[in-house]
């Protein structure tokens, strides 16, 4: 590895975890793939197939993280970029990345505490600008500042170990031979199962758990790849879901006219432009000073500011106290979330015309909602589109197609965009009641029962394909001839029902409260001794 | 005495810890917010048992309606979340006969008045207060935000305090 390609994977790792170039969420549905990674990697180091290839291998453990209200178990994105650095630079096989890549991301989560503790640093900072009324400073503690602290704690470390460590994992895993390697594959083919675990824990319930094996069996026996199963089941879905839950019919949501809501009127103190203005702000920094204290307090604060400085610019008391309440602590799904940002556009314009509208209402209706937004938000994007659309670009990117996670980052952008834009202009336009109105219909439920009931099926026949655990234990049957228990016995029974039995295991095992590490490690030291003693 | 499988203090009541994760590890089929303001706040109310997961009734009762829920047999042993704002309403509970084993503390959040005493846990004298007369009466008080995480023992983040 050069020393260029070094300093760009330790940029790399920055823009991971930094809101460039696609935004908040964007980004961390994006860039912080290790899908995606992969393929950027890839390209970096002058082979983006292979680069895909390993990082869709790498991204199967973590198709079920989620990261809920300012925790975060692993980091993902520094496992995806030395897991497949290490991969082509040194020309380690996939299963044996995935071994080495999984202990680095346990590593990269103390960065996301690093950065959530020091950050707080900064709420002092917003503070005084809330005290001297001046909206339009407000980006230094939100942006400027918390991204070079953020630059320093990640593309350092991650440039110096690209730079130095690769080469020495690579020299190490050669002095310890061959037999080392062989056990390094058998991990990386079992561990696999720990990340179908975690996400069985959000979608195996329910008339689910029968999809799921469904999917395993149409794997296992028709072979049936990741996409024409989806494709098949997507359709089974629809019927199950038309036929059970058809009756109660959905109500859509209704146009509530803004004289109805009582709170807003009509009016035209704020230009267009100040809302969008307000929104892309949010969609990209909401998380930029994310900080323990105050978790999004900064970000929203200056997500507002547009908004503030057309309404307030010539009274610098107003100013103060409206830069004071959109600065307190708020927490909630970056999408989502636009809706919040609309509605708190609309009163303060409200407010600004003469409603009576306190701090306290402020307050209490955006605390009121960040938490069942965060619910709901979270939900359909963590639990169910993002895992969702990753299941289903993971087989042609572990084959090596590198239009996949190009394909995938076009069509989430454009759906994470669209919706949050949606809501802005919901949240705008129509005010609280049509957020609630919006919540309350069962469409939403719909979507997400469905996208459990697919997704199911989908990891059934991602742990047929891609766990892979064979034992190699084989009786003599006199003379030339052996029994394999794999190929004579299991193979002709289910394919893949050690993985399968895996699987559930680790399910299992979470499921009774089991933290995810101590799941893994278990799997790492049956791996290891199973290898050893020649079980598999 | 109906199965209560998780008692949580979060001042964010049901949000994105509670929906993707808590609900899933205990089965819950109903989540009980107790609180002495909610249930005249029918705004709020709708807006959580919207943001419920799919199948879970949510229950907003103030803090005698809680306890003579709690009180009450079931035969079918429903998993119960009970969700309060503060320790102060734990507390109360119990004071009417509602028996706690251990309470877990998800998230209070940064406000005037509210000193910090880890990364998402600020509380008031008052609210400290009530937090040792809890662990006094043989209460574990565990700081977790979601079960992915370890959990930490209250008195241990407190003596971190002073």
């Amino acid at each position: 590895m050069t020393l260029t390609q070094a300093l760009i994977l330790g940029l790399l790792y920055y823009l991971a975890n930094s809101p460039w170039p696609f935004g908040g969420l964007g980004n961390y549905a994006i860039i912080y793939r290790p899908m995606v990674l992969g393929l950027v990697v890839g390209f970096i180091l002058g082979d983006p197939v292979t680069g895909t290839i390993i990082g869709a291998t790498i991204n199967l453990m973590y198709i079920g993280f989620i990261s809920a209200g300012g925790s975060m178990p692993a980091d993902m994105s520094l496992a995806g970029i030395l897991g497949t650095a290490l991969a082509i630079s040194q020309g380690l096989e996939m299963n044996a990345a995935l071994a080495v890549a999984v202990p680095l991301g346990l590593l990269g989560a103390l960065v996301w505490v690093g950065k959530l503790t020091f950050n707080t640093v900064f709420v002092r900072l917003a503070d005084r600008y809330v005290e001297e009324g001046k909206p339009e400073k407000v980006w230094i503690a939100n942006i400027l500042l918390p991204q070079m602290v953020l630059f320093l704690i990640t593309a350092v470390p991650c440039f110096l170990a690209a730079y130095y460590g690769a080469g020495a994992i690579a020299d190490l895993i050669a002095s310890l031979g061959g037999n080392f390697l062989r056990i390094l594959s058998i991990i990386g083919g079992m561990l696999p199962a720990v990340g179908i675990g975690m996400m069985l824990l959000a979608i195996y319930k329910g008339p689910a758990r029968i999809f799921f094996f469904l999917g395993f069996l149409a794997a296992a026996f028709l072979g049936l790849k990741t996409l024409p199963l989806a494709l098949i089941f997507l359709g089974i879905t629809l019927l199950y879901i038309e036929l059970k839950e058809g009756k109660d019919e959905g109500q859509a949501v209704e146009d509530v006219p803004i004289a109805e809501t009582g709170a807003l009127k009509a009016s035209k103190l704020l230009e267009p432009k100040d809302v969008r203005s307000a929104w892309w702000k949010w969609m990209y920094y909401f998380q930029s000073a994310y900080n323990y204290e105050r978790m999004q307090g900064i970000g929203f604060l200056h997500s507002m500011s547009p908004v503030l400085s057309r309404l307030y610019k010539d009274d610098p008391e107003e100013m103060k106290a409206a830069m004071r309440r959109h600065v307190e602590f708020f927490n909630t799904e970056n999408a989502t979330g636009s809706a919040v940002i609309g509605l708190a556009a609309a009163m303060e314009e409200q407010k600004k015309l003469g409603a009576d509208l306190t701090d306290e209402a402020f307050t209490s209706i955006k605390t009121g909602l960040m938490g069942p937004l965060a619910g709901v938000g979270d939900t359909i994007w963590q639990a169910v589109m993002i895992p969702l659309m990753i299941v289903l670009f993971l087989g042609p990117a572990r084959e090596g197609n590198i239009g996949a996670p190009i394909l995938y980052s076009a069509l989430f952008f454009a759906l994470y965009y669209a919706y949050g834009y949606w809501l802005l202009k919901l949240g705008y336009n129509k005010g609280s009641e049509a957020i609630l109105n919006l919540m309350e219909n069962k469409a939403i439920n719909k979507v997400i029962v469905g996208a459990g009931i697919m997704g199911a099926a989908v990891m059934g026949g991602l742990v047929s394909q891609y766990v892979n655990v064979k034992t190699a234990i084989q009786f003599p049957m006199g003379g030339e001839k052996v029994f394999s228990l794999q190929t004579d016995f299991f193979d002709a029974l289910v394919p893949g029902l050690l993985s399968l039995l895996l699987t559930l295991g680790a399910y299992a095992l979470l499921k009774r409260g089991w933290k995810a590490q101590y799941v893994i490690l278990l799997v790492i030291a049956i791996a290891v001794i199973g290898g050893l003693v020649g079980i598999f | 005495m109906r199965n209560i499988v998780l008692a949580r203090i979060d001042d964010r009541l049901i949000h994105g810890q509670i929906v993707t994760s808590w609900c899933k590890l205990k089965n819950a089929d109903v989540i009980l917010i107790a609180d002495e303001k909610l249930p005249q706040d029918t705004f709020q109310q709708r807006l959580l048992k919207a943001a419920a997961p799919p199948g879970i009734t949510v229950e907003i009762r103030d803090l005698a309606g809680s306890a003579e829920y709690l009180k009450q047999e079931d035969a079918g042993q429903k998993p119960i979340i009970l969700l309060t704002k503060t320790p102060q309403m734990m507390e109360a509970l119990i004071a009417q006969g509602v028996q706690l084993g251990s309470i877990n503390l998800g998230g209070m959040g940064a406000k005037a008045g509210r000193s910090q005493l880890n990364k998402n846990i600020s509380a008031s004298p008052e609210e400290i207060a009530s937090f040792d007369r809890l662990m006094q009466s043989g209460i574990e008080i565990y700081y977790q935000l979601v079960p992915a995480e370890r959990s930490t023992n209250l008195r241990n983040i407190l003596k971190g305090e002073k």
